[in-house]
């Protein structure tokens, strides 16, 4: 079904400016992307960011202020959503209320022109696909959200579109629900092998799931990368605090080589950090310094190079968060075991071994 | 008192005034069919089958024996049904695209457009129809411009003719089509267009397949609710159509005036209500939501 093309999805200078004059609004702002022929591709960001507009804009829903979009090498800018070969996973569903779940499932066929029995024997492998055999004469009122969910995505998945899009389809269903679903979505992707852009503005779902992410903010794009490269290696400090918990430092630069730098702590102590790609600073200045809860070693106190208060401690199961505050004032998130049962108030000793901290460009 | 006595009584003000408007004339109606025709108008109380009989039988004129179909009462029954049918039709293909235009109109400026649909409402129907007359006649707006144009040399007989009563029928019912379809079709939520558009159905097909099926509730109401006013129609059939021929309301009317025969005006009102009955009933075998899933599955 699926060929490794380099690019099943390009976007170049991507612009989408709704209303005008005072009241113009850029919902995306010179987007550029590619996407992967199988790849498992998601577009996460905070509310208003611009990523419903990006998928509308693959859809061919909207039309672009600038910009082009190639699926499969082909220009398909100027196509509407019935000339391109996409589908979509709205959000609500939107499945046809007059039409029973087979008539659904059929529905991209019959208007592709398909015959009655092709498109039996397709509807059949759709519904065997996400286990649904014995509702196909159902009427989507009567299903569950979870089985709703199922029929959007066999409906979208039947005439085996090039790319998937799906704008974040599990945002209604309840947690438990949504998990199995994120499951159901990935073993229907490794089955099928269809590339699929999935929005959604949940971290977790987006870590879970994809081979890459794309984070957005303001109608931009801030970094793609897979999710360990995100988590690992943000770009920025706002990719940093919206993927995964981060506390921020404010340490003094003393040495930079090769990636590598040696940085002043505000008690004294000198580590080893990273040096994130894109900075301009230089030695003996002060920059920002990122670093992940986990990496965060919490002692008894004078055990480490720094001295902080347990502001907050929650219990989650095998380990603790814990939120400290060091002595200048700078808030610190921290893992711990759960061992040591840390009370807000106590007084602990932190340690940032070599290679936690992460200086991120100013 | 019970809640249910309760409720009762709470209702019994609404349905004394509706016993006292609306079926208290019917029954009026009903018993005057059955009674003589009084001299100069009226009824005599005196039982009699004649008017009912006379609906759809006449005698003949030498012998009474000789009973036949009343074939002028026939032509009026089939051409008011056949009027009333192609007024719906008419409404239908006018009202439909009427409607979508106005629902896929940006909201806060459909209401405009719904405004400028029901302005006739807002008018007298006479003055309507007058308006009508001056638009279509020989030397009426329509003629006077084509004439000039060049396309005619003639003008085009339109007054007095089954197209003109046409024409102003559908004028005075679209806007009870396109209120019904609006409503329908507003309600038809934008996301299944865009799914079916993005399910490579074109504009047409995502209109035949989704938002004909959906507003078909509007549809059934709107037709409904032409059909019935202009079964009865008596106004815009004369003015209109020159009273060369009768509708079921003239000839009701004749019956109350002119004619003196109030029981056979009444009968014939009751056989035009029968009429009305019919239509209600397959409008609700066609909104009821088991038949629409059979024919459907
Ligand atoms: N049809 C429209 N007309 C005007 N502004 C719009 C329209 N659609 C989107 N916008 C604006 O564009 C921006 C981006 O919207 P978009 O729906 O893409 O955000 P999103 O990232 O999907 O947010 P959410 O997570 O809330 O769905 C928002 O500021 C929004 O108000
Ligand atoms: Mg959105």
């Amino acid at each position: 079904m699926t060929t490794d093309t380099p690019a099943t999805v390009r976007v170049a200078g991507l612009t989408r400016v709704f209303g005008d004059g005072g009241h113009a609004v850029r919902a995306l702002d010179n987007v550029d992307l590619q996407v992967k022929g199988g790849e498992f591709f998601t577009l996460l960001g905070p509310s208003g960011c611009g990523k419903s507009t990006l998928l509308r804009l693959l859809a061919g829903l909207e039309r672009p202020t600038a910009g082009t979009v190639h699926i499969d090498g082909r220009d398909v800018t100027a196509l509407g959503p019935d000339r391109r070969p996409v589908n979509t996973v709205f959000q609500q569903y939107a499945l046809f209320p007059h039409l029973s779940v087979a008539d659904n499932i059929g529905f991209g066929l019959r208007m592709l022109g398909w015959s009655r029995s092709d498109r039996a024997a397709r509807v059949y492998e759709m519904l065997a696909l996400i286990q649904l055999e014995g509702l196909a004469a159902r009427r989507p009122d009567a299903l569950s959200g979870g089985q709703q969910q199922r029929v959007a995505l066999a409906r979208a998945l039947a005439p085996a579109p090039r790319v998937l899009l799906l704008d974040e389809p599990l945002s209604a269903l309840d947690v438990k629900l949504r998990r199995e679903m994120q499951d159901e979505l990935k073993r229907l992707q490794r089955e099928t092998h269809v590339t699929c852009v999935f929005v959604t503005h949940d971290q977790d779902e987006a870590l879970a799931l994809s081979d890459r992410v794309a984070v957005m903010r303001e109608g931009r794009i801030c970094q793609v990368d897979t999710p360990a490269g995100l988590y690992e290696a943000p770009a920025d400090a706002a990719v940093a605090s919206f993927v995964g918990d981060a506390s921020f430092l404010e340490v003094e630069l003393l040495d930079t080589a090769d990636g590598q730098a040696t940085v002043r702590l505000p008690g004294g102590s000198v580590v080893r950090a990273v040096l994130a790609a894109g900075g301009t600073a230089r030695g003996g200045d002060r920059v920002t310094a990122m670093v992940r809860p986990e990496r965060v070693q919490v002692g008894a106190p004078g055990d480490g190079a720094l001295e902080a208060t347990v502001e907050e401690a929650r219990y989650e199961g095998g380990t603790t968060r814990l939120r400290l505050c060091l002595d200048d004032g700078t808030t610190l998130f921290a893992r711990a075991g759960a061992a040591p049962a840390w009370q807000p108030g106590a007084r602990v000793g932190v340690t940032l071994p070599d290679g936690a901290l992460r200086v991120l460009p100013a | 008192m019970t809640a249910a006595q309760r409720r009762w009584l709470l209702l019994a003000p609404a349905v004394a005034i509706l016993a006292c408007v609306a079926a208290g004339p019917l029954l009026v109606m009903l018993v005057y069919s059955f009674l003589e025709p009084g001299e100069f108008g009226g009824v005599r109380p005196a039982f009699s089958l004649d008017a009912w009989f006379s609906v759809l039988f006449a005698r003949d004129m030498f012998d009474p024996e000789i009973v036949e179909p009343n074939i002028a009462h026939l032509a009026i029954l089939w051409r008011s049904v056949s009027l009333a049918l192609q007024t719906t039709l008419v409404c239908i293909v006018l009202g439909f695209p009427t409607a979508w235009f106005i629902a896929t109109r940006p909201r806060g400026t459909r209401e405009l457009w719904l405004f400028l649909v029901t302005i006739p409402f807002w008018t007298n129907l006479l003055v309507r129809t007058f308006a009508i007359q001056e638009v279509i006649r020989n030397r009426g707006l329509v003629n006077t411009l084509l004439m000039q144009a060049g396309v005619i040399d003639e003008p085009i007989q339109m007054l007095y003719t089954d197209f003109a009563v046409l024409v102003g029928m559908a004028y005075v019912f679209l806007p009870l089509m396109v209120l019904p379809l609006y409503a329908a079709m507003e309600r038809v939520d934008r996301r299944l267009l865009e799914a079916a558009r993005d399910l490579y159905a074109s504009r047409w097909r995502m209109f035949r397949e989704v938002v004909l099926p959906l507003s078909r509730p509007g549809l059934v109401a709107g037709s409904v609710l032409v059909f019935i006013p202009a079964i009865g129609a008596w106004v815009t059939p004369r003015l209109l159509g020159g009273g060369r021929n009768l509708m079921l309301g003239n000839l009701i009317e004749l019956q109350f005036g002119q004619g003196r025969n109030w029981p056979l005006g009444a009968a014939l009102s009751m056989t035009l209500l029968a009429l009305v009955l019919v239509a209600l009933l397959v409008y609700l075998r066609a909104v009821d939501p088991d038949t629409r899933r059979r024919d459907h599955g």
